[in-house]
């Protein structure tokens, strides 16, 4: 299998190509760089599939490509596939197209900006070598910055510099963490990482600092709670396809991170900080739930909401129980639909009316019916009704965590409750009631483009909360590996067993 | 004393230059007005490409060092491989200043005589064995650079900044002729072998001082904190190409001088010497990378961020003092390789600072960038890379350069180094990326009338090219780097 078909090298570089094919075309060939862009991103779906298809749900990493970058080092280029990166990969590769989608009206430099930064993300998901995990970590920062920075709302600025001096700030300690690693395992492959380090006594012994500086750095990202200014800013100021990849993509990164990485590398620390990751992710769910009922603004309502559905998937991962874990990952992919589906809502109207605050609508429902029947799906799926996706999530990570966590558990099960308050709150203030301003009635309902994007995610929403076994069948041996790491009971009954 | 061959093969890539700049220097004699600025050029484009076949062809043969003039100077593998980054600084300058000096009337072949002089200096200073040699040839680079940084006789900020530097250099030079007096006092020798010898049998406090007076003046040209007060305002002042050729290339050039010395009399093993050498590591990158958060012109920002990068290789060589031998290779080598990235990315942005001017004037504020990537998206690209890559974000020269130099750092268990060396460039990171924000964010004042000089344009697009090659496939520059120190150390 290794180095046979590079496949995952296909799918991580291709947009990135596209982009530089793209990016010379001048600005009047808009549809050119709009078709190509998304002929490309179509092409990342079909590749993904066939991935998809090539994971069997076995833990073994699939698709393993292997070559020497800097002899010297030891460091190689080194991707691979397994269940919790498919799953990822799948999700960016279908977030995809419709974010280009929803960008049909930008320039051109935003769609090559959308092409080079889900190469950095798909290379993230799949790099089973630190060094390139790393390049391509901090590397796709750098579209982000410019699709906020330049396309963003009025505050666009600040909210560009306050999300990459956070999250560089963050990786920084990584890098010196990855580099003590290097220098006590002397290399830099991940799998190799994974089974050397936690027998090392000298690791161990740093492991509480070691796993600070990598769990910093991936708290930042998720964003778990002190650590979650730099999203709202984020949110509101970015263009509708870059919050959307935020949402969908970007955030999975630090959970992506925790479970590839943190975890693995230094599990007697992960299990001593479990209470406090814990309390966090419980503080971020009541915490982010609250600061949601108090937004005027759609799109911050829906960032604190975000807060609190990763709040969610942290539970879930540092629940210590497989259906916990299990559920966190699916959450994961759900939050993806579900928010990135939500953004694209809001897009939507804020590209007709160019105002996105709550109390600018009221009695939409009357002046676009499909899309409040969206809106009302989707918003359905956020909340976690039976029957859709979230719905799935949410309840293996509270069936999970409540086994040892009951007290944490009771708390983000209120977090459900606020949760409904909030979204149902927003959906009645909006397309309820009479409408407010006459002028709205002429905006019109969803378009053809507009269907054909929200029809594929609505299908998806709906097809995850009836079947979520397609996930998690792929994901639940590689899921169990890293939930044995954190278990206490697991381990203690192996610690006894020579004796 | 009579010449052998070898002696001239030794010093063969400096020789090239000398002849150069005394050839341009008579142009300006012979040729008429409207022909001298070409046949300068064109002479020490000439002396360049001789000195740099006499350079790339052993470094490509592997062959062992030549020493000449009874070892007073080698040509080994560290003065090959930091003489390819003055050419190519050397080179790169003379492109930038073509257009410079035709609108400002400075006569061609003074300046380019300077130049080539100059690049001779930083070239035998790196192969300098000895402390006379050592002494002459960093003369001979500073007295170029103080005329050079007054080049613009008209211009007050010119003058400023050459008086300015003369001081300050002339300082330090009196601070490194009485640390030599020390060493050869103390050791009865002037070659760094011997001395060497005498310190590692028995070290004498007078020998210590004499190090000590050394460094503070290569510290003091390399801009190293506390040492650093005159270089904000002579980068400021100099012209900006010649800024840029000072600001990469007399660090390349004090750093090589500062590895041979410090690694060939044994001095980088001692422990006083590396908590110095750490703590001046420490407040330099410190300091730079503070300062340059509040500067408004692009050239000062560039200049205290020249500042900081000196901390960087300091960091590295700091970390030598308690290194095994795998390690001591690991950081002399991150210091090499850190110089040699470090040349391209700072001299394609100072490039740029000329190359987005409008009006005979360089762009120096941050307002002179604001809205250029609508105008002219890819230079704005060209100096993203730049900015990305000084801060040490991947996947530029920068970013490998840092890396390797952290990794050495960790390897000796210099953690303090580390942690401050990784959270000050994340800071760097605001003011690099405030240059991208004007480029990017900001609204372009009214359109005004701007003429690009393409050889400034090729300076800007070749540095770029190379910064990101340097970074995505360093491996080939890494092995030189090793190669560079191999030998150094531990003979």
């Amino acid at each position: 299998m290794e180095n046979s078909f590079p496949l995952l090298s296909l799918i991580t570089f291709l947009p990135a190509v596209a982009g530089l094919a793209l990016a010379p075309v001048r600005a009047e060939r808009s549809g050119l760089v709009r078709w190509g862009a998304l002929v490309v991103s179509f092409a990342v779906v079909v590749l993904s599939a066939v991935a998809w298809a090539g994971c069997d749900g076995t833990p073994a990493m699939k698709f393993l490509e292997d070559h020497d970058w800097v002899r010297k080092f030891d460091i190689h280029y080194k991707v691979g596939l397994d269940g919790i990166s498919l799953a990822m990969v799948a999700l960016t590769a279908i977030l995809m197209p419709m974010a280009i989608a929803a960008s049909w009206k930008q320039s051109n430099g935003f769609l090559v900006a959308l092409l080079f930064l889900e190469t950095g993300m798909l290379g993230a998901f799949v790099a089973l070598d630190l060094f390139l995990f790393y390049v391509f970590w901090e590397a796709m920062l750098l579209p982000m910055y410019l699709l906020i920075g330049i396309w963003g709302g009025p505050r666009r600025i600040y909210a560009a510099v306050k999300f990459i001096v956070y999250t560089i700030a963050g990786s920084v300690l990584m890098l010196a963490a990855i580099l003590y690693c290097y220098s006590k395992a002397g290399t830099f492959d991940v799998l190799e990482l994974q089974r050397v380090l936690p027998q090392l006594e000298i690791v161990r012994n740093a492991g509480s600092w070691l796993f600070l500086a990598f769990g910093l750095s991936f708290a930042i990202k998720v964003p778990m709670f002190p650590f979650h200014t730099w999203l709202p800013d984020a949110h509101v100021e970015a263009p509708t396809a870059g919050s959307v990849i935020l949402a969908g993509v970007l955030l999975k990164m630090g959970a992506y991170g925790f479970l590839r990485f943190a975890i693995p590398f230094f599990p007697q620390a992960a299990r001593e900080f479990t209470p406090l990751a814990i309390a966090l992710s419980v503080t971020g769910i009541v915490y982010g739930s609250l600061m949601s009922m108090a937004q005027s603004d759609i799109k911050k309502l829906i960032a604190y909401s975000s807060v609190a559905h990763l709040g969610f998937v942290m539970l879930g991962i540092f629940s210590g129980s497989l259906s916990g874990a299990q559920g966190g990952v699916l959450q994961m992919v759900n939050h993806g639909l579900s928010t990135g589906a939500l953004f694209l809502l809001v897009g939507i109207i804020y590209e007709k009316t160019h105002r996105r605050g709550v109390d600018d609508f009221g009695g939409m429902a009357k002046v676009m019916p499909v899309y409040a029947t969206f809106f009302m799906i989707v918003t359905l799926s956020s909340i976690g009704l039976p029957g859709l996706n979230g719905f799935v999530g949410e309840f293996l990570v509270l069936f999970g965590s409540f086994q040892e966590h009951r007290v944490a558990t009771a708390f983000a099960s209120l977090g459900v409750v606020l949760g409904a308050v909030y979204m149902l709150k927003l959906y009645r203030d909006v397309f309820f009631g009479p409408v407010t301003m006459p002028e709205r009635e002429k905006a019109g309902d969803v378009g053809g483009r507009e269907l054909a994007y929200l029809l594929p995610i609505t299908a998806l929403i709906v097809l995850l909360g009836i079947l979520p076994n397609l996930v998690l069948a792929k994901t639940e041996e590689s899921v169990s590996r890293v939930v044995d790491l954190l278990n206490p009971k697991v381990h203690q009954a192996a610690n006894h067993e020579p004796k | 004393m009579s010449l052998s061959e070898q002696d001239l093969r030794s010093i063969l890539p400096a020789l090239a230059l000398i002849v150069g700049a005394l050839v341009a220097a008579g142009v300006d004699v012979f040729f008429n007005r409207d022909k001298r600025s070409s046949a300068s050029e064109f002479v020490s484009y000439a002396a360049i490409v001789v000195s740099l076949i006499t350079v790339v062809l052993p470094l490509l043969k592997t062959e062992g060092a030549i020493t000449g003039f009874q070892e007073a100077v080698t040509l080994d593998s560290l003065a090959l491989f930091l003489t390819l980054a003055l050419l190519a600084a050397t080179g790169l300058m003379i492109i930038l200043s073509a257009d410079y000096l035709k609108d400002r009337g400075v006569p061609p072949g003074e300046f380019h005589g300077l130049v080539l002089f100059g690049a001779s200096g930083m070239i035998l200073l790196v192969q300098a064995q000895e402390l006379v040699t050592f002494f002459i040839s960093l003369e001979i680079l500073s007295l170029s650079l103080y005329v050079l940084s007054g080049l613009f006789r008209k211009d007050p900020r010119s003058n400023e900044a050459a008086v300015k530097y003369f001081v300050a250099g002339a300082f330090a030079t009196g601070f490194l002729l009485y640390g030599m007096a020390f060493l050869y006092g103390s050791t009865h020798s002037l070659r760094f072998d011997e001395i060497s010898q005498v310190v590692r049998s028995a070290p004498s406090p007078l020998a210590t001082l004499g190090f000590s007076m050394v460094a503070v003046g290569l510290a003091f040209k390399v801009g190293a904190v506390p040492f650093h007060m005159w270089v904000a305002d002579v980068y400021e002042g100099a012209p900006t190409s010649v800024t840029a050729f000072m600001s990469v290339s007399v660090k390349a050039a004090g750093f090589g001088a500062f590895v041979r010395l410090f690694l060939r009399t044994g001095m980088s093993q001692s422990e006083v010497w590396g908590t110095v050498l750490a703590g001046l590591a420490l407040a330099t990158m410190i300091v730079g990378n503070l300062m340059a958060l509040s500067q408004r012109s692009v050239k000062r920002m560039l200049a205290y961020s020249s500042v900081a990068h000196t901390g960087y290789v300091l960091a590295a060589l700091a970390s030598l003092r308690k290194a095994t031998p795998m390690v001591r290779d690991e950081a002399s080598a991150a210091a090499v390789f850190y110089l040699f990235a470090y040349t391209f990315m700072t001299l394609g942005a100072f490039a740029f600072v000329i190359w987005a001017g409008k009006g005979g004037k360089d762009a120096e504020d941050l307002d002179d960038y604001a809205g250029l990537a609508k105008r002219r998206p890819w230079a704005a690209l060209a100096m993203t890379v730049f900015m990305i890559s000084l801060s040490g974000i991947p996947p530029a020269a920068g970013f490998f350069a840092k890396f390797i130099v952290f990794k050495a750092a960790v390897a000796a268990q210099e953690y303090g180094l580390v942690i401050v060396g990784v959270l000050s460039s994340a800071v760097s990171v605001y003011y690099y990326l405030r240059v991208a924000v004007y480029m990017y964010m900001h609204e372009p004042p009214a359109p005004t009338e701007e003429t690009p000089s393409p050889n400034v344009g090729m300076v800007v697009i070749v540095s770029a090219l190379f910064t990101l090659y340097l970074g995505l496939m360093p491996g080939r520059f890494l092995e030189q780097s090793y190669r560079a120190i191999s030998g150094l150390v531990g003979r």
